[in-house]
């Protein structure tokens, strides 16, 4: 079984992300744990896994859209049965709480956004870090604007909340931790997923990065400031985005 | 036996790309036919052509320097034993006489050009249009800075002198030829390079695009114009190079 758990604060999102899950599961036997007064992320996650009876977890913002739903499921199991963890961005070679830092050829992974790419006309963009095949293994850290994990995984390893009192860094920290405690993690790339939000890099991350780097800098692979751009690709259409994301070396068989 | 044929007007640079090659090819048999007076690249390359002797034949630029000198020879056999063309950056999609205009993620290989200027002070400017393997089947059309070919596909394919007379789209051309002649097309991911020079647009450009129009008008894909921006980072040394475009999905062979 899957347990999702969600924080939100905004019921409409709430609504249309528990309708979602619906249509992704199907018959599969799933629940949905929502958290609507979470202090922190890692509080909130925490406190939704205490009620959760799923043999796999689901962490995940309320602001995401999985579009190419149908194939979904039967890709996720696929790739939890060989991974513990499963985001959908993420690195192999963690250097810094933000964790794309590395640049290419270390980060992997490819998320849309609603409103395109900053500055382009288009109504949709994708962000595409690295998408080599369906399943990249070997990473670091992850996103958290979706992670699955299976239940093993959080009897020793658990969302930080003392140290990460707010909503950034948490999710970097918990897949971090998991690398650390030799865990293995993945990154997908034939899941394909619009995200409604970008991450805000402001003084409130500021102060969650520095929690981080007190807490894991020994760990982290030495920094190289090199200035990088990521591949950005427009479209116009939902069916446009699947298209460019979903190229045959990337969809895996089933 | 390789044979490499290559068109220069530059004596410093001719001595400079002979000088590549013993390096490159060390033992293996090869020869290396310089046109110094080429009327067009086609015409080049086919009064080389005439002249080779090589199972193999290199067309290349005279401003390119590959990166990884020690295991190119094996690499590149190894591609050439399992596809009839290998070149370093190409399409899976050709919509346009420009390879490059299909966009992610049907562009492919990756390739450095020299910065040291005003709007690139760094020394290195590494482009990967996606590397997802050592190399990558399915090619439809590739970039003439490197085409290493068997010679089987010359007897069918010929540069087409007549159609581009000049400096301009001769290479997709006749790599484009070739895959719709039914052979193999690969992109090798493994072979990393430095380009010294970058296409220039122009009138003759345009003419070239045209004549590319007439000729391929009803086999080329179609595809709607979007907007997209490469993967790009700055680097200031080769050992750089090496570790970002060799990491270990690339360089562990197919």
């Amino acid at each position: 079984m899957f347990s999702v758990i969600i924080c939100s604060i905004d019921p409409v999102k709430f609504s249309q992300i528990l309708k979602h899950y619906q249509h992704l599961f199907g018959s599969e036997p799933s629940e949905l744990i929502g958290i609507h007064d979470a202090r922190s992320m890692a509080e909130g996650y925490n406190r939704g896994l205490a009620r959760a009876r799923g043999e796999f977890l689901i962490f995940c913002h309320d602001d995401i859209e999985f579009i190419s739903p149908t194939d979904w499921l039967n890709r996720l199991k696929n790739h939890l049965a060989k991974f513990d963890m499963i985001g959908l961005a993420g690195t192999t070679k963690l250097v810094h709480p933000k964790w794309f830092q590395a640049g290419p050829p270390y980060i992997f992974g490819q998320v849309a956004h609603v409103g395109g790419i900053p500055k382009w006309p288009e109504p949709y963009g994708v962000t595409i870090y690295s998408t080599p095949s369906a399943c990249v293994s070997g990473i670091q850290a992850l996103d958290g604007l979706f992670i699955a994990v299976r239940r093993q995984v959080l009897e020793r390893v658990k969302f930080d909340e003392k140290t990460f009192e707010g909503f950034n860094c948490y999710d970097i920290d918990f897949t971090f931790t998991a690398y650390l405690a030799d865990f293995k993690l993945a990154v997908a790339c034939d899941l394909p997923v619009i995200h409604q939000s970008r991450g805000k890099f402001n003084e409130t991350w500021l102060r969650d990065a520095q929690k981080f780097l007190i807490k894991h800098a020994s760990q982290l692979a030495p920094e190289k400031n090199r200035q990088f751009h990521w591949t950005n690709v427009a479209a116009n259409t939902r069916d446009e985005l699947v298209m460019r994301m979903l190229p045959s070396h990337v969809r895996s068989l089933l | 036996m390789f044979s490499v044929i290559i068109c220069s007007i530059d004596p410093v640079k001719f001595a400079q790309i002979r000088k590549h090659y013993q390096q490159l090819f060390r033992g293996e048999p090869y020869e290396l036919i310089g046109i110094h007076d080429a009327k067009s690249l086609s015409e080049g390359y086919n009064r080389g052509l005439a002249q080779a002797k090589g199972e193999f034949i290199i067309f290349c630029h005279d401003d390119i320097e590959f990166v990884s000198p020690g295991d190119w020879l094996a690499r590149l056999k190894n591609h050439l034993a399992k596809f009839d063309i290998v070149g370093l950056v190409g399409t899976t999609k050709l919509v346009h006489g420009m390879w490059i205009y299909a966009g992610p993620p049907y562009i492919f290989g990756q390739v450095v050009h020299s910065g040291g200027t005003p709007d690139w002070p760094e020394q290195y400017r590494l482009e990967i249009f996606s590397t997802p393997a050592a190399v990558v089947r399915d090619i439809q059309a590739m970039d003439g800075m490197f085409i290493a070919v068997h010679r089987e596909v010359l007897e069918k394919v010929k540069f087409d002198e007549k159609t581009f007379d000049g400096f301009h789209c001769y290479d997709i051309d006749f790599t484009f030829s070739a895959y719709l002649a039914g052979f193999k097309l690969a992109v090798a991911c493994d072979l990393p390079v430095i380009h010294r020079s970058k296409g220039s647009m122009n009138e003759t450009w345009l003419n070239a695009m045209k004549k590319f129009f007439v000729k391929y008008n009803t086999r080329l894909a179609r595809a709607k114009k979007r907007r997209f921006a490469v993967t790009l980072m700055a680097v200031e040394t080769k050992e750089e190079l090496l570790e970002l475009m060799l990491p270990q999905h690339v360089a562990k062979g197919p």
